[in-house]
């Protein structure tokens, strides 16, 4: 491979092992040792030139590859399948715990308001209330199981893409909404918040984050049973949850990178561009799966493309043996064996979850909204008498307090609502 | 409900926002951005763009937002707080409102290493000025991304004030809509020759009066020195024709080096203008990375290492 004429101070492998900073400290000196007047190898040259670019660069700005790793979506919302399990067990259980207590109380105010309009019975009445606050309302079973919200959840997700198509928004639009109803129903139960209106929140927020702006009139026009004040009720809700983490980084772009990249080692263009246009159809469905809150956006691109020349290849007709889309070809010119083995482990475990994937039919979640209507929290729902009397206190509290700022104007001004990390505490 | 934050005095009006000084609940001081809710539409999409945006920021030479903290009609954005602008240092430091050389060449170091970092992430920040760097004990950090991924640069800001348009490239001034992170480095270049000079190199009053400020002195562009330029939208014809004069005259205290950056930075052509990544590579910070390099440590970033870096040799001692 070298050339017998340029000497050798480096192996290829010695560079990477032995300090870039001390490379060129070899280099360097090797250089000086040369006799006068004899020209250094242009070859030696442009290797010093090299190195000394790249110890250059690490020092003033931090490398490509920590870009990714300096993401919120990276250091916040990345989870092992186990985890993500975790945290849908806990919401659901707190969920639950809280629902009951609030159907308690709610079942308690209805009596208190049954009880005033009979008058007869006032004794026996509070006897009664008492009796049912120590006994559940709802049993535990009439509840939604995490595996339930979960589906209810998914299914809801789907309509963000039907939203997305007939609002005619973007495809980033719609991936970071799917994306941000994802992470919102991690930390909140669909016991609190109903996915129909919170679709239309993330889509909402989404579109101002991906810069396509929507006027919240032309964006509930079309919704009976939302009002635009439902959403900017949310929205803020939905921003906290987030912990105001609003960029999100999908694989499309990742994909269009391996696309021009394939063109080298390709020649057949349009089954190149057939294939990227399979692998962006794999992504959208991947938006549906959990692979965005374990995998790298990259990752999923890369599983997406291989999942796309698969089908191309069967599809190329039976008994040919020769391979239309050579992916693992490309791989294996692009990436060391070794780091291979492993991308090929993760590749495997985003295709598997990818081709599993199943939109939630119909008839499951007709069952799971039956259930809802019962189970959901009363406290979140404006139709019952606790979130009446709950408005009530809030006002109650507001006004004392605003008595209390207007006693002591000037002194101080606070502000002490919802910070980002109290989601979390 | 503990952590809360005190609002102090106003420090200055924002693109779309009013900013205070503020306390946290340890007594840290603070910079608080104050952004009112549209009853109708909600958070303002500037307020969401620059949250998304900052959040995912970390660099020395980039402010910190810290925190984002609500109540029902406000959105708070906290940032770490800086004591003063460039402008405001330039004012009080200069002489005459000029830095001395060294100053300069460190500002415009971390200036460019922020740009560079902002390039990287392609965020453009669409409105560099002096009055949006800001300066804490030598060090300076790019604020006020409020136009950074926005859809156009407007002319008049939130509260009704006229944005400035010192800084502002040709091809922007000119209508262009396909500008690049070109535009950055024009502003940067303005910054650094008003760092030197102490006055603004092009202070016009309005778009066509900026355009001829900048003709004035490098002369009027033509499809022969600038091909493609009579495309663009806001381009006449009847322009007034004016000889480039030599830029060198215009800042006088710049070095050869200095000023060979500078002239790569203000070049008509976009695709012409130095990126923010080959100006750190310029010999011109070949003292200053001398510098950061006999003091890092291995496997200790420059960040750590320069940011504690007091300025080199005859520093201004009020730094």
């Amino acid at each position: 491979m070298q050339s017998t004429e340029r000497p050798q101070i480096f192996k290829n492998t010695e560079i990477s092992q032995i300090s870039k900073r001390d490379a060129v400290k070899k280099l360097e000196h090797f250089l000086s040792a040369m006799p006068a007047g004899q020209l250094a190898p242009s070859a030696i040259r442009s290797q010093l030139t090299k190195i000394k670019e790249s110890l250059y660069l690490s020092i003033l700005t931090k490398t490509m590859k920590n870009l990714y790793e300096q993401a919120s979506q990276y250091k916040s919302w990345r989870f092992s399948k186990e985890g993500l399990l975790e945290l849908r067990k806990n919401v659901n259980s707190k969920g639950i715990e809280a629902a009951k207590k609030s159907h308690a109380m709610e079942k308690q105010l209805k009596d208190e308001l049954d009880g005033k309009m009979d008058v007869d019975s006032t004794g026996p009445d509070g006897q009664k209330a008492n009796d049912n606050q120590n006994k559940n309302v709802i049993s535990d079973s009439q509840f939604l199981t995490f595996e339930e919200e979960q589906e209810y959840v998914s299914f809801y997700e789907t309509k963000i893409r039907d939203f997305a198509k007939a609002f005619k928004l973007s495809q980033k639009v719609k991936a970071t909404a799917v994306m941000y109803m994802k992470r919102f129903y991690l930390h909140n139960t669909v016991l609190d918040y109903q996915p129909k209106q919170i679709l239309l929140v993330c889509l909402f927020l989404s579109a101002k984050a991906e810069n396509q702006f929507m006027s919240i009139e032309e964006f509930t026009k079309h919704q009976s049973k939302t009002s635009p004040a439902d959403i900017i009720d949310l929205e803020l809700i939905l921003c906290q949850s987030l912990r105001f983490d609003l960029a999100v980084i999908h694989p499309y772009n990742a994909a269009y990178g391996y696309y021009l990249d394939l063109q080298e080692y390709v020649t057949d263009f349009q089954l190149l561009t057939k294939a990227h246009l399979l692998a962006i159809s794999y992504i959208d469905t991947s938006l549906f799966t959990d692979v965005g809150l374990i995998f790298q956006p990259s990752q999923v691109a890369i599983a997406c493309w291989k999942l796309a020349t698969i089908k191309i290849n069967n599809s190329s007709g039976p008994g040919s043996t020769s391979v239309a889309l050579d992916f693992d070809g490309y791989l294996s010119k692009k990436i060391s064996a070794k780091l291979l083995v492993n991308l090929y482990l993760i590749m495997d475990e985003i295709q598997q979850m990818i081709t599993q994937y199943k939109a939630p039919s119909m008839e499951t979640v007709k069952n799971i909204d039956r259930k809802l209507f019962y189970c959901k929290n009363p406290a979140k729902n404006s139709n019952s008498l606790l979130y009446k009397k709950l408005e009530e206190q809030k006002e109650l509290a507001q006004k004392q307090k605003k008595k209390k700022a207007d006693k002591g104007k000037n002194d101080d001004n606070t502000m002490d609502h919802g910070s980002i990390d109290d989601v979390f505490s | 409900m503990e952590r809360n934050y005190q609002q102090l005095e106003q420090l200055g009006e924002g693109t779309y926002a009013t900013v205070y000084k503020g306390k946290n609940r340890r007594g840290e001081i603070v910079a608080l951005k104050e952004i009112n809710l549209d009853p109708e539409e909600g958070a303002p999409s500037t307020a969401i763009r620059e949250i998304s945006l900052m959040k995912e920021l970390d660099h020395p030479n980039v402010i910190k937002l810290l925190d984002v903290v609500h109540t029902e009609t406000k959105l708070m954005l906290v940032f770490e707080f800086m004591s003063q602008d460039l402008k405001r240092y330039m004012d009080t430091h200069g002489d005459r409102g000029a830095l001395d050389p060294l100053t300069v060449k460190w500002f415009m170091f971390q200036l460019m290493s922020g740009i560079d970092y902002i390039h990287d992430f392609r965020v453009l920040h669409r409105d560099l000025k002096p009055q949006n760097l800001l300066i804490n004990n030598g060090k300076l950090k790019i604020g006020d991304f409020g136009l950074a991924r926005a859809t156009g640069i407007p002319v008049i800001s939130f509260s009704n004030e006229v944005v400035t348009l010192w800084y502002r490239a040709p091809d922007v001034l000119l209508g262009s809509r396909n500008y690049t992170t070109s535009i950055d480095i024009w502003s940067a270049g303005c910054i650094m020759a008003e760092m030197f000079t102490g006055h603004p190199l092009f202070a016009g009053s309005n778009n066509e009066d900026q355009l001829q400020k900048i003709f004035r002195t490098m002369g009027t562009p033509s499809e022969h020195t600038w091909p493609g330029v009579s495309q663009l939208p806001n381009w006449q014809d009847n322009f007034p024709q004016f000889m480039p004069q030599p830029l060198r005259k215009y800042v006088p205290m710049a070095d050869a080096l200095a000023f060979d950056l500078l002239i790569q930075m203000l070049q008509y052509k976009p695709e012409m203008r130095i990126s923010a990544k080959d100006a750190l590579k310029h010999p011109y910070f070949n003292e200053i990375v001398a510098s950061i390099q006999s003091s890092s440590r291995p496997n200790n970033s420059y960040n750590t290492s320069y940011s504690n870096h007091t300025l080199p040799g005859n520093r201004p001692t009020n730094l």
